[in-house]
């Protein structure tokens, strides 16, 4: 139903030398470093990777899925992922830090910062997975995540391959060069890399990606009483904003006057404490 | 145009950060606080806007118009020659500045060279504040000349020398309205200009360079247009083979494209490459090359002879280096198959079983 828009010839040419670079990617990642997961916040970017990984596999996904659940998503969103997760047929690991909620270590219980809340609830998971036994034969080596450079500052210092170090810090500066799609021959001892298909991508081409292969939308994105979210996230730190798109064509025909503000306008951590790079530094995604 | 990815090197304090600001602040209209330093919009690490300096590659993609640029803005200091590596290995296009008061400076030839060894890429130059110089055409004419006596000399095209300044966007986003430059096309309209060579490769002889293989194999198409029942030759191994299915069945043509086939007889492996018959690299065949490789004590590097080389920034015990050239000689099958891999495009990857070691370019 959304096919019959036509793309111009300039944006299917992008989207489909963005895909190619992207599933470039995806398949020598994972053909050099099988022990590969993948990030899915069952959010527009990683449901478009998503895509793209059953396209470069022919239809399978090869490596386990995993969504970090912080107990504080929208009951939406979680309803979408399990959905998705049933209809493509793939392997949903689902990451909590019990220790912390069951605590009350978090932002909404006890008043801790936002920061300190996404350190504990997003970070720590994803620094524990990586530790995990969750391959028999070692650690993880990559973990695959949909973020975007034009999403916020510190994402625009990214590579496509970006080495953590064994506490999952992230060094900006001291990153390895990167030689046009080929990844770095071995990986550290107690490092792993974070791969970013998605970095080229904007949030526009994502929606017209989207259009275009008529893939399914989270229904948060669309309006309902007059309000939709941009980007999603924790309900107490996310935030909707006044809007009438109510399907992909008038998201886009929005994001004409969108593009203009920042997406993560919404998002409560960005404007706290340095923001979305301290968290980065730490581990997060 | 399409899609444009820039890179933009150059010495320290040319004007690299503040020519990028200026760009993405027109490009991405409304993002930026009016009252924020040009220079520190794309410098956004919190160690960048205290030292006043680039340190990390910055990456950014907007749209002009119907298409769209990625502009990648590197580091002009040295140490942190990582971030320009990445970028120049990566562009359709090299925006190179020069300071109009300062001229080329040790950085401005090493990103040059660096273009040269890596991507041969064009390379648009921008002489960068020019109001420092009062528009002084005969300056402006002098860097021209040496611009281009050292592209020739490094072998680079250059595609356009413009100049102009970051302060009130001249010559940057709209044209000069000094007599002696009025001619000139401003940065942005030779951008958009700018046609990346996308040349079809339909009727190229036939190479795919294999990844993987799970239910079929998947790799990239580089060129040609593969059909089922064609007859085609496997390399590193040799044999001949036929294909027998090819994933998707209508194939875009925009190269590379990624692809998945399956033969007849053969299961194919990374690091195969299915090419049109008789048309691949043998034992004896020696090239000259420059590019990048991860030295270890043993490997491939064994292959390489009169190396010359810059140690950069690398992983703990696995240190990269820069080779301006040397040469490359098969001395054996077992070199032919283990440890090169070429899509001839002038580019070769160096093979330590299925690691990639290296990425070269080929030079005549």
């Amino acid at each position: 139903m959304l096919r019959n828009v036509q793309l111009s010839f300039a944006t299917m040419s992008i989207l489909t030398r963005l895909e190619a670079q992207a599933i470039h990617w995806i398949r020598e990642v994972y053909s050099q470093y099988p022990k590969t997961v993948m990030l899915w916040s069952a959010g527009k970017d990683s449901t478009a990777l998503l895509w793209m990984v059953k396209k470069a596999f022919f239809g399978e996904i090869p490596f386990p899925i995993v969504h970090i659940d912080t107990s504080v998503k929208p009951p939406e969103l979680l309803l979408f992922r399990d959905q998705l997760a049933k209809e493509w047929g793939f392997k949903l690991i689902v990451l909590r830090n019990e220790a912390a909620i069951s605590q009350k270590q978090t932002f909404f219980d006890r008043g801790l910062t936002r920061m300190q809340c996404c350190k504990n609830l997003k970070s720590q998971p994803l620094i524990d997975l990586v530790k995990s036994d969750i391959f028999p034969s070692g650690p993880v080596q990559v973990v695959i995540v949909g973020l975007r450079s034009d999403e916020e500052g510190s994402r625009s210092k990214e590579r496509f391959v970006s080495l953590r170090d064994k506490n999952s810090q992230w060094d900006p500066v001291l990153q390895p060069p990167e030689m046009d799609g080929v990844c770095p021959p071995a990986i550290p001892d107690g490092y792993h890399f974070r791969l970013h298909p998605l970095l080229e991508w904007t949030e526009t081409l994502i929606w017209e990606y989207t259009r275009q292969e008529g893939l399914p939308v989270n229904p948060l994105y669309f309006s309902k009483d007059g309000m939709r979210y941009r980007s999603l996230g924790c309900l107490p730190c996310s935030a909707p904003f006044p809007s009438r798109a109510t399907n992909v064509d008038e998201i886009l025909l929005e994001m004409r006057h969108l593009a203009e503000t920042s997406e993560r306008k919404g998002r409560g951590q960005d404007s706290e404490d340095g923001g979305l790079e301290t968290l980065r530094r730490g581990g997060y995604m | 145009m399409s899609w444009l990815k820039i890179a933009v090197g150059g010495h320290v304090d040319h004007g690299k950060s503040s020519l990028v600001g200026c760009l993405k602040r027109h490009l991405q209209r409304g993002l930026y606080a009016s009252d924020l330093d040009k220079a520190l919009i794309s410098d956004t690490l919190k160690e960048e806007r205290q030292f006043e300096k680039t340190m990390a590659l910055g990456r950014s993609t907007a749209r002009l118009g119907p298409d769209s640029l990625t502009i990648l803005d590197a580091p002009g200091h040295r140490e942190y020659l990582s971030g320009f590596i990445t970028a120049v290995s990566a562009a359709d296009i090299l925006i190179l500045v020069v300071d109009a008061r300062e001229g080329f400076k040790e950085q401005t030839y090493l990103h040059l060279r660096l273009c040269a060894l890596l991507n041969q890429c064009p390379v648009l130059i921008f002489i960068s504040k020019m109001d420092a110089i009062n528009w002084n055409a005969r300056r402006f004419y002098e860097l021209k000349s040496e611009a281009e006596e050292y592209a020739l000399q490094m072998g680079l095209t250059i595609s356009d020398i413009v100049s102009g300044t970051s302060l009130s966007e001249e010559g940057l986003l709209h044209r000069s309205r000094r007599d002696s430059f009025g001619q000139l096309p401003s940065l942005l309209e030779c951008l958009m200009a700018y046609q990346p060579n996308q040349e079809p490769r339909t009727d190229w002889p036939l190479r795919i360079l294999i990844q993987g293989n799970m239910t079929k194999a998947y790799g990239t198409l580089l060129s040609g247009k593969p059909r089922v029942h064609q007859k085609i030759q496997v390399f590193p191994k040799g044999y001949e083979d036929e294909i027998v299915e090819i994933t998707p069945e209508s194939l875009s043509e925009i190269w590379p494209i990624p692809i998945g086939i399956r033969l007849a007889k053969h299961s194919l492996k990374r690091g195969d490459r299915v090419c049109s018959l008789a048309s691949d690299i043998l034992v004896g065949d020696s090239f000259h090359a420059s590019g990048i490789t991860f030295l270890e004590p043993k490997g491939p590097t064994q292959m390489l002879q009169q190396t010359k080389s810059i140690p950069i920034l690398g992983l703990p015990d696995m240190v990269p280096l820069i080779h301006r050239q040397f040469r490359i000689r098969l001395q054996s099958q077992a070199c032919v198959e283990k440890n090169l891999r070429l899509d001839f495009l002038n580019r070769a990857y160096l093979f330590d079983g299925s690691r990639v070691m290296g990425a070269l370019r080929l030079l005549p």
